[in-house]
C-alpha cells in the first residue's frame, strides 16, 4: 500500500535491487542449477518451480510491507513526539514566563519607589508571599544607590523550610558584583536567566535565577539587579511525567549544554553535551550539541544516554531561554508491534507455503504414480514382454489418454508380431518348397561335362539357370544304344513344386520309353499318352526330342509345341527348324506324333533353348526375342558347344541386367563332328 | 492382369487384359472356372492380353476342358500378334476356336 510518494519510490528501488540480486544469484551458477533440476522427478521440478517463484515474491512483498509500515509508524511517532514536546515546552515556558512577568513587575515597582529601603523590604515580602514558585528574591544594588549603603546593598528574602521567610544581606556574606547573576544582565543591559545551579546557602535545591537590570529614573546606567530564584523541582516533576511508548523519556539541556534534568541522574548538572560527545567520541552527540546550539527543532537518531538503546530524539528550543527540551523514544518499541505483526505473518505464510508444497507434491504424486506404473509397464513391453498388463485407466486426462494410446500400440504390436510370425512361416514354407523344386530340377538334369569323353563323333553342352520361382525347364541327353544319342529340351507349364514334379515324371518317362526305341515320334506319343491320363490340372510340357545317329549324322526329331531350335550349318546362315508335330504333351492323349528327318554334316551346330531365353525381359519390359538369338548365333565366331552356351547365357544375363530373372533359362548346344575321325578342335 | 465381364446376345464375354502368367494364373483360373455351367457360351476377348506364359496357356486348357464337360462352347478372339505366335509355336491354335474379332466370335458361338 504505497501511501506516500516517498515510501513507494523507496519500494521501487528495493524491488529493482532485489531482482538484480536474484539474477546475480542465478547467473552465478547456472550449470549446477540445471543439473540439479534435470533428472529429478516431476514433483520435485514442479515444487522447485513454484517455490522459486513464490518465495522471492513473498520476500519482496514482506519486505515492501515492512518498510511501508515502518515509514508510517515513524511518521506517526515523529508527529506524536513533536506534539508531546511542544506541549511540554509550553508548560515549562508558561511557568518561566510567568516568573519573568512578576519579577519584571516587582522590579518596576522597586524602581518606582525610588529604592527606599523600607519600602523595599515590604515589597519583597509581598512579592515572595504572592508567588509560590519563587524560592527567593533579591535586590542587589550598585554602591551608593541606596541611602547609607555605600559599599552596596543586597537584601535577600527566601523561603526557609517552606513556611518561614528568611532574610539576609548578601553584601555581608560575599562580593556579589562578580557573580554571573549580577554581572551578566548588568553588562548586557537586559534580563537574563542564569545557568541552573545548586543553591548551597538556601537548601540544596536546583535553581535558576532570573535577573532584571534596575534602572534609575531618567538614567540609562544600571542601579542594580533584581532577581527571582526559581526552584527547578517542578521541572523534574514535569519532565518525569513525560511518557512515550514504554520507556520513552524527556530531558532538558541548558544554554551551555548542561543537563538540567535527565533520567540518568548522574548526568544532571555534571556533564556538558559537547564535553560528553568528546569524551564518548560520539559524532551523534556532537551533532546534537551543534543542533541545540543553533536552536533547531528536529527529529534525529539518538543512542539513549540512560541505557544505550537505539532510538529517536525530538528536540526543540525553549522560548524563555536558549534551553533545549528533548524527547527520546526507542526504535525497538516503535517497531515492536510491527515486528510482532511480521512474526505473525511468518507464522501464517510458512505453513501456507508448506501447505502449497504438500498440495503440489500430492497432485504431482497422483499424476506421477500412474505415469510411473505406465513407464515400468511400457519398459517391460519394450524389452519384449509384450503381454505385460498396462495400469487401469482411472481418468480421461492426459495420462489416461496416454495409457489408452499405449494400450492400442500394444494391441497393434501383438497383431504385428503375430502377422510377422505367420508371414515368416508362410515365407519359410514357400522358400522350402522352392528349395525342394530346385533340388528336384537339379537332380534330374545331367551335370557332368563332357558327358561322353570317349566319343568323338559329337560334342554336347547344356546349361540350366533356375529362376527364383523355378520355372519347370528340363533338358536331358543319353545314348539309347551304341550309335543313337537321344537329346531333349522341355518346359513344363507353371512353376514351383508341381512343375518340377511334372518335370521329373517327364524325364523318367523319357528314359523308360526311349529304351530300345529310336523313333522320337513314337517315344513322344507314348510319353504324351501317359502324361495325359488323369491330368485334370491340365499341366503340359512343351517338348523337343531328337535322336541322332552318331555314325551317319542322321537326325530324327519331334517338336511338341516347343520353341523352334536353330540350325547353323558350317558356312551357312542359321535357320529355324520350323517343323511342328503337335500339341505340348499332356493335353490330348490320343495324339500320334510324327517326326522329321535330316542329315547333320560335320561341324553343324544345333541350338535348343526354352522361352526363358527369348522371353527374357529387361527393365524397359522389352523381350530378348528370337531375332537377338539369331543374330548372336550368326555373329558367333566359335562353334564350340560350351562356348556358344555361355555366350547365350551371358547375353541374356546382360540383357536382363537390373531386372529379376523371371523364368528358367535352358540352352543345349549339339555339334556333330564327323562320321569318322573328327576332332574337338574349333 | 484384369478380367472384366459382359454379355452379348447370350454369350458371356470375358476380356482379359495385361499379363497372364504364373503369378496371375491362379486368379484367372478361379474367375473363369466359375462361369462354367450347362450350355455356357464363353467368349474370351484377348485384345488386351499383352503376354501369356505356359501357366496362362494351362488356364485356357483347363477352362476349355471344363466347358467341354458341361457341353458348352468356348471361343477366343482378337489375339495380338505376340500371343498368336505363342499359340502357333505351342500348337494351341489348333485346339481352340479362334476368331479375328468379337462379332465373328459371337456369330460362331451362336451357330
Amino acid at each position: 500500500m504505497p501511501q506516500s510518494g516517498f515510501s513507494s519510490d523507496k519500494s521501487i528501488f528495493i524491488v529493482g535491487d532485489k531482482t538484480q540480486m536474484l539474477r546475480q544469484s542465478f547467473s552465478l551458477e547456472p550449470v549446477p542449477i540445471a543439473s540439479l533440476i534435470s533428472g529429478r522427478s516431476l514433483g520435485f521440478k514442479m515444487s522447485a518451480g513454484i517455490l522459486s517463484l513464490l518465495i522471492p515474491m513473498l520476500i519482496i512483498l514482506f519486505y515492501y510491507n515492512y518498510r511501508v509500515s515502518q515509514d508510517l509508524l515513524m511518521k506517526n511517532a515523529a508527529e506524536n513526539a513533536r506534539n508531546l514536546t511542544l506541549a511540554t515546552r509550553n508548560r515549562i515556558d508558561q511557568i518561566f514566563l510567568g516568573a519573568e512577568k512578576v519579577t519584571n513587575t516587582f522590579a518596576a515597582m522597586v524602581a518606582e519607589s525610588g529604592f527606599d529601603e523600607k519600602q523595599m523590604h515590604k515589597l519583597h515580602k509581598v512579592f515572595i508571599g504572592a508567588n509560590k514558585e519563587i524560592f527567593g528574591t533579591c535586590m542587589a544594588f550598585e554602591p551608593g544607590v541606596v541611602k547609607n549603603r555605600d559599599k552596596g546593598f543586597a537584601p535577600y528574602y527566601f523561603r526557609d523550610d517552606g513556611a518561614k521567610l528568611g532574610y539576609k544581606d548578601l553584601m555581608e556574606s560575599y562580593d556579589y558584583f562578580t557573580w554571573e547573576w549580577y554581572s551578566r544582565p548588568k553588562a548586557l543591559g537586559r534580563p537574563v536567566w542564569t545557568e541552573p545551579y545548586f543553591d548551597e546557602g538556601g537548601g540544596d535545591v536546583l535553581m535558576t535565577t532570573y535577573s532584571v537590570p534596575l534602572l534609575k529614573k531618567d538614567s540609562d546606567s544600571p542601579a542594580g539587579i533584581a532577581t527571582a530564584d526559581l526552584s527547578l523541582d517542578f521541572l523534574e516533576e514535569i519532565m518525569s511525567s513525560i511518557r512515550f511508548f514504554d520507556s520513552g523519556y524527556g530531558f532538558l539541556v541548558s544554554e551551555k549544554g548542561v543537563f538540567v534534568t535527565h533520567p540518568n541522574k548522574s548526568l544532571v548538572m555534571s556533564e556538558n553535551i559537547a564535553d560528553l560527545a568528546k569524551k564518548m567520541n560520539s559524532k551523534e552527540l556532537n551533532e546534537l550539541s551543534v543542533s541545540m546550539d543553533e536552536r533547531r527543532e528536529q527529529l534525529v537518531r539518538h543512542t539513549s544516554l540512560l541505557n544505550g538503546e537505539e532510538g529517536w530524539l525530538y528536540h526543540t528550543p525553549l522560548k524563555f531561554a536558549p534551553w533545549t527540551l528533548a524527547v527520546f523514544f526507542s526504535h525497538d518499541e516503535l517497531v515492536a508491534d510491527l515486528n510482532a505483526a511480521s512474526r505473525d505473518m511468518v507464522f501464517i505464510v510458512v505453513p501456507g507455503v508448506i501447505l502449497i508444497l504438500l498440495v503440489v507434491v500430492l497432485i504431482s504424486g497422483r499424476i506421477i504414480a500412474p505415469l510411473g506404473k505406465l513407464t515400468s509397464a511400457v519398459s517391460k513391453i519394450g524389452t519384449g514382454d509384450i503381454q505385460t498388463e498396462l495400469p487401469a485407466v482411472r481418468a480421461r486426462d492426459e495420462i489416461g489418454k496416454l495409457t489408452e494410446a499405449f494400450g492400442r500400440m500394444q494391441q497393434d504390436l501383438k497383431r504385428y508380431i503375430s502377422d510377422i510370425k505367420d508371414a515368416t512361416i508362410a515365407k519359410e514354407k514357400i522358400e522350402s518348397e522352392l528349395r525342394v523344386a530346385h533340388e528336384i530340377q537339379m537332380s534330374i538334369v545331367p551335370r557332368i561335362f563332357p558327358p561322353f569323353p570317349d566319343i568323338e563323333q559329337f560334342s554336347i553342352f547344356a546349361a540350366l539357370k533356375s529362376a527364383k520361382a523355378v520355372g519347370g525347364d528340363i533338358f536331358d541327353f543319353f545314348l539309347i544304344d551304341d550309335r543313337h544319342l537321344c537329346f531333349s529340351v522341355g518346359d513344363v507349364s507353371g512353376k514351383g513344386v508341381p512343375a518340377s514334379l511334372m518335370m521329373a515324371i517327364t524325364r523318367t518317362l523319357l528314359r523308360t520309353q526311349a529304351s530300345g526305341q529310336t523313333e522320337p515320334g513314337i517315344i513322344t506319343s507314348r510319353i504324351n499318352d501317359i502324361l495325359s491320363r488323369d491330368n485334370d490340372a491340365m499341366m503340359f510340357v512343351t517338348f523337343f526330342l531328337g535322336v541322332l545317329d552318331i555314325m551317319t549324322g542322321e537326325l530324327y526329331f519331334t517338336n511338341s509345341g516347343h520353341n523352334p531350335p536353330l540350325l547353323k550349318r558350317k558356312g551357312e546362315n542359321a535357320v529355324w527348324l520350323d517343323e511342328r508335330h503337335g500339341l505340348p504333351l499332356g493335353i490330348d492323349g490320343e495324339t500320334e506324333y510324327l517326326s522329321d528327318r535330316m542329315i547333320l554334316k560335320a561341324e553343324d551346330l544345333l541350338v535348343l533353348y526354352t522361352d526363358g531365353v527369348t522371353e527374357a525381359s529387361n527393365q524397359a519390359q522389352e523381350l530378348f526375342n528370337e531375332a537377338r538369338l539369331l543374330d548372336l548365333i550368326e555373329s558367333c565366331h566359335t562353334n564350340d558347344p560350351q562356348k556358344v552356351t555361355h555366350k547365350i547365357c551371358d547375353a541374356v544375363e546382360d540383357f536382363e541386367k537390373g531386372a529379376e530373372q523371371a523364368d528358367d533359362i535352358t540352352v543345349l548346344v549339339l555339334r556333330f563332328n564327323s562320321d569318322s575321325t573328327a576332332s574337338d578342335s574349333t | 492382369m484384369e478380367i472384366s465381364r459382359q454379355e452379348k446376345d447370350g454369350v458371356i464375354v470375358m476380356a482379359i487384359k495385361g499379363r497372364l502368367d504364373a503369378s496371375s494364373a491362379t486368379e484367372a483360373e478361379k474367375e473363369l472356372n466359375s462361369l462354367c455351367s450347362n450350355d455356357a457360351r464363353l467368349l474370351l476377348d484377348l485384345s488386351g492380353l499383352e503376354y501369356i506364359s505356359s501357366a496362362g496357356l494351362r488356364v485356357l486348357l483347363v477352362v476349355a476342358k471344363q466347358i467341354r464337360h458341361c457341353g458348352g462352347k468356348l471361343c477366343l478372339c482378337a489375339l495380338t500378334d505376340s500371343v498368336m505366335e505363342v499359340f502357333n509355336i505351342s500348337g494351341f491354335s489348333s485346339i481352340f476356336n479362334i476368331a479375328p474379332d468379337i462379332d465373328e466370335a459371337v456369330e460362331m458361338l451362336k451357330g
